[in-house]
């Protein structure tokens, strides 16, 4: 029971984060310059009708504190009315591009966080030895190449040596997900193996040099359950708080992958929002974000739990 | 314990597949229109042998919506207008007009246009056009929400004889360039009913496109894939269309835009960037080409308050920049350097010997400190001036090489970049100082024509009709002998006699030096070997996929 008590407790904990962040957001975007009714009128002529029309529409002419409450209010009631771009409806909008993000997200992630805890086990098990050293150099190098560079030499090669796959298209099956999905998401991945990858080596190292090995060695134990039921077991708690943190982080890094493979998700719709000064949409892709980032904290808590019979959920 | 831990892990498992299973059904709501869409995955042949000819065309942003209302950007014009038919279209060489949804017209006085409507055209829905239509469609045009209504500024009202399906269109006063207007945008055809019933959501994603067009919408994915297939109810002969479904597919990065047409991913691009020119250049499957455009680079120098209202201060400023130079670097391969009128020369078919010899002769403006150090002396700034230059940001690397050039001869210009998306309130005055007045001394643009007639550029830049708020007179300029000039036009039908006023008046607005001049630049595309496709300088009104054909 004092699961759902946590969870519980841990969902109510979230609502002041988000009412502060709301609140910062929505009112630092407005210490912009930019008038609202400028970006909605765009390339269109600016009548004095059609501003006042605007104005109004948007509730404009009220004061911010109050266009704030109709905000929070339209979020509660899943009403968040149009873009200021385009005049579309703001929950399709975002709707359309969450489930992008979050296949590009979750299959770079499971690929990643596996890789990571096979190589950086075998890493360990094989310590100082030739494939070590291969495994340790590599993942040096693609932890410090930046993703985005990665992608386009990505292309450039892919480009030339497989000119059939195709970059662009669209998600109507299962398959045209995966082709389109498949090489942003090893992309993202590597930087995830390699990162992870050198967490899990170290603490599998720092596990198996402890002094309950030399016991269970002792106690005739057979090797590959000292090393998988034993050691693994103790070593995979740091990897997987640092796990949680990636997969939360690899939202915001969805961004820069989105642009250059012109995928539809929540990234590519926040970079240009941010450069059409389009408010509403911003202010609810910022919410999301965070939501995304306070949920999966709260699942590696939980998983903490399930792994190390030490955490009491509190 | 134990199973409630096995519950919570199973239970995150699910989610996670759940979440990455439901990534892969983001197909927008219209998609079930078309069952036999497949997919641009399975397309990639351009020229399959199942006799379903794809053309594919890749392009940095998505059109605001299928509603002739939005139309104003390059991304309508790929996608949009293919949905649609026009009163009438112009011609390849963009200088004379055809029939299309007008089967003939005539003129009946200086502000009287009579449209015969053709008859028995079906939208893509199965249901006839009426003139109920064709009269709806225009007259959502005099709506101020209507981003092109500019376009019908002297439109008085319009008249309809449902028997004879004519459609009279009553000026308010005489204009020549009325003529072009009926192959423009807001002369876009839409059906009443839906479009009424639908209301904003006409034309998104998540609403309906009918239209006459030889294309219909099927699915739009959106940020990433718009399809069109052919239109069965077709006026004008399905059969003639090579082309049976078109994907447009919204590549933001220009290098993976690039990359992907080199690879035979995309058949055409166009708006190709400098940097990404040489890899359109190296790929062996595509056709780049270059044709006349309209399009021409400039600053405006607001005349409206100091130090520009001082002609001889205009001068010094225009005689400082090295335009061969800013032509070479900024423009790139494919801009040349242009004279003292903002213009690009694709426009001088009226009476080419004469425009030629009017703009050989009219003062160039090159770089000559000696004579900017002459004019400087003799305007109210012996010593030099301080000026503000505003551009977007794409504009900044222009603005710090004018910076450098006109330094020497102290003037100090400060770059002021603004965003996008304020760029059409500071250019076209609704952004004021406190004096009312624009607030800009320079303002770094370009222009692209709506037609080739030449008038396209000199009323919109030079007529002191233009100088209100939303005016596009963005140097502010003033001079009633121009206007006069200028005015006549619109009175005569003649070319030669309409080219001899506009080079009159050409040449006392060059002599004024309202605007320095920089470039113009054909326009570029590339396109699939596998097809054959002309373009001429009406692209924006024109493109249609209905004239790309498969190559011999």
């Amino acid at each position: 029971m004092h699961y759902v008590k946590f969870i519980v407790k841990r969902f109510i904990g979230m609502i002041p984060v988000i009412l502060i962040v709301s609140f910062l957001v929505f009112f630092i975007l407005r210490l912009s310059n930019v008038n609202p009714v400028t970006v909605m009128i765009g390339d269109r002529q600016s009548t004095e009708e059609l501003r006042q029309k605007l104005t109004k529409q948007f509730n404009l002419d009220k004061p911010l504190l109050t266009q704030y409450f109709i905000w929070m209010k339209g979020i509660f009631t899943g009403n968040l009315g149009v873009d200021y771009v385009n005049g579309q409806d703001i929950v399709s909008l975002v709707a359309s591009r969450i489930p992008v993000t979050l296949g590009l997200v979750v299959m770079s992630s499971v690929i990643g966080m596996a890789a990571a805890v096979l190589l950086g086990t075998f890493a360990a098990l094989y310590r100082g030895k030739a494939a070590d050293s291969i495994i340790t150099v590599t993942m040096l190098i693609f932890s410090s190449i930046p993703s985005f560079l990665l992608s386009i030499l990505v292309i450039i090669v892919i480009t030339e040596v497989a000119p059939g796959y195709s970059f662009s298209g669209g998600f109507s099956n299962i398959r045209e997900c995966f082709v389109r999905l498949i090489v942003p998401s090893l992309i993202m991945a590597l930087h995830m193996i390699a990162m992870l990858g050198r967490v899990t080596r170290s603490s599998m190292i720092s596990q198996l040099q402890a002094p309950y090995i030399n016991t269970a060695n002792a106690k005739g134990i057979s090797s590959s359950n000292v090393t998988f039921k034993h050691a693994f077991h103790n070593a995979v708690i740091p990897v997987l708080t640092i796990a949680g943190l990636m997969f939360a982080n690899s939202i915001g890094g969805t961004v820069l992958i989105e642009q250059i493979f012109s995928l539809p998700g929540v990234g590519g719709l926040l970079v240009t929002a941010i450069q059409q000064y389009n408010y509403p949409v911003v202010q609810i892709l910022v919410l999301f974000m965070l939501a995304i980032y306070l949920t999966m904290s709260l699942i590696v808590d939980l998983l903490y739990a399930v792994i190390d019979p030490r955490v009491k959920l509190k | 314990m134990k199973n409630v831990k096995r519950m919570i892990t199973m239970f995150m498992v699910f989610v996670l597949t759940a979440s990455s299973l439901s990534g892969c059904s983001a197909t927008s709501p219209d998609t079930s229109g078309s069952p036999n869409s497949t997919g641009s995955a399975d397309a990639s042949n351009s020229v399959s042998g199942s006799g379903e000819n794809v053309f594919r065309i890749g392009y940095s942003a998505e059109p605001p919506s299928f509603d002739p209302k939005d139309f104003n950007t390059t991304a309508c014009t790929l996608v949009t207008y293919d949905c649609y038919d026009t009163l009438l279209n112009f011609n390849i060489e963009g200088t004379d007009l055809e029939p299309c949804l007008a089967e003939s017209w005539e003129q009946k006085d200086d502000t009287t246009y009579v449209y015969h409507i053709r008859q028995g055209v079906k939208f893509s829905d199965g249901s006839d056009m009426t003139m109920e239509d064709v009269v709806y469609s225009m007259e959502r045009v005099l709506d101020a929400e209507y981003s092109m209504s500019y376009l019908f500024e002297n439109v008085d009202h319009f008249e309809t004889d449902e028997d004879a399906w004519t459609l009279t269109v009553f000026l308010t006063q005489p204009d020549t360039t009325w003529k072009y207007v009926p192959a423009t945008s807001p002369c876009t055809v839409v059906r009443k009913s839906v479009v009424e019933a639908e209301g904003d959501k006409y034309g998104t994603a998540d609403g309906s496109v009918v239209g006459t067009g030889p294309y219909m919408r099927t699915s739009w994915t959106s940020g990433s894939e718009i399809v069109l297939e052919k239109n069965p109810y077709y006026w004008n002969d399905p059969d003639s269309l090579d082309v049976s479904k078109i994907y447009y597919e919204i590549i933001t990065d220009d290098t993976s835009r690039a990359l992907q047409a080199k690879s035979g991913q995309l058949d055409y691009v166009r708006n190709l960037t400098s940097e990404t020119t040489s890899i359109y250049e190296s790929a062996a499957d595509l056709n780049l080409v270059n044709y006349p455009a309209t399009s021409a680079q400039f600053l405006a120098l607001n005349s409206d308050k100091a130090p520009f209202n001082d002609e001889n201060a205009r001068k010094a400023f225009a005689y400082c920049i090295d335009k061969s130079a800013i032509t070479s670097l900024i423009g790139g391969k494919f801009a040349t350097e242009s004279k003292g009128v903002i213009f690009n020369p694709a426009m001088f078919y009226m009476d080419q010997q004469a425009w030629e010899a009017a703009d050989a002769s009219m003062p160039g403006y090159q770089q000559d400190y000696e004579k900017a150090k002459e004019y400087l002396a003799k305007s109210g700034y012996p010593d030099g001036f301080t000026c503000d230059y505003y551009c977007i940001a794409s504009g900044v690397s222009q603005a710090e090489a004018i910076q450098k050039m006109v330094e020497s001869i102290g003037i100090t210009m400060n770059i002021v970049t603004i965003q996008n998306s304020e760029s059409y309130g500071v250019s076209y005055g609704y952004t004021l100082n406190e004096d009312g007045k624009r607030v800009y001394d320079i303002y770094g643009t370009g222009w692209v024509s709506d037609y080739l007639d030449p008038i396209g550029y000199l009323k919109p830049h030079y007529h002191s009709s233009m100088l209100y708020a939303g005016g596009s007179n963005k140097a502010q300029y003033s001079n009633p002998e121009f206007d006069t000039l200028i005015d006549q036009t619109y009175l005569l039908d003649d070319d030669k006699e309409r080219a001899a006023l506009m080079i009159e008046g050409a040449t006392v607005a060059a002599e004024d030096c309202p605007y320095v001049s920089l470039y113009y630049k054909d326009d570029t595309y590339v396109i699939n070997k596998n097809f054959t496709y002309e373009e001429g300088p009406a692209f924006f009104w024109n493109f249609t996929v209905a004239n790309v054909h498969i190559a011999e």
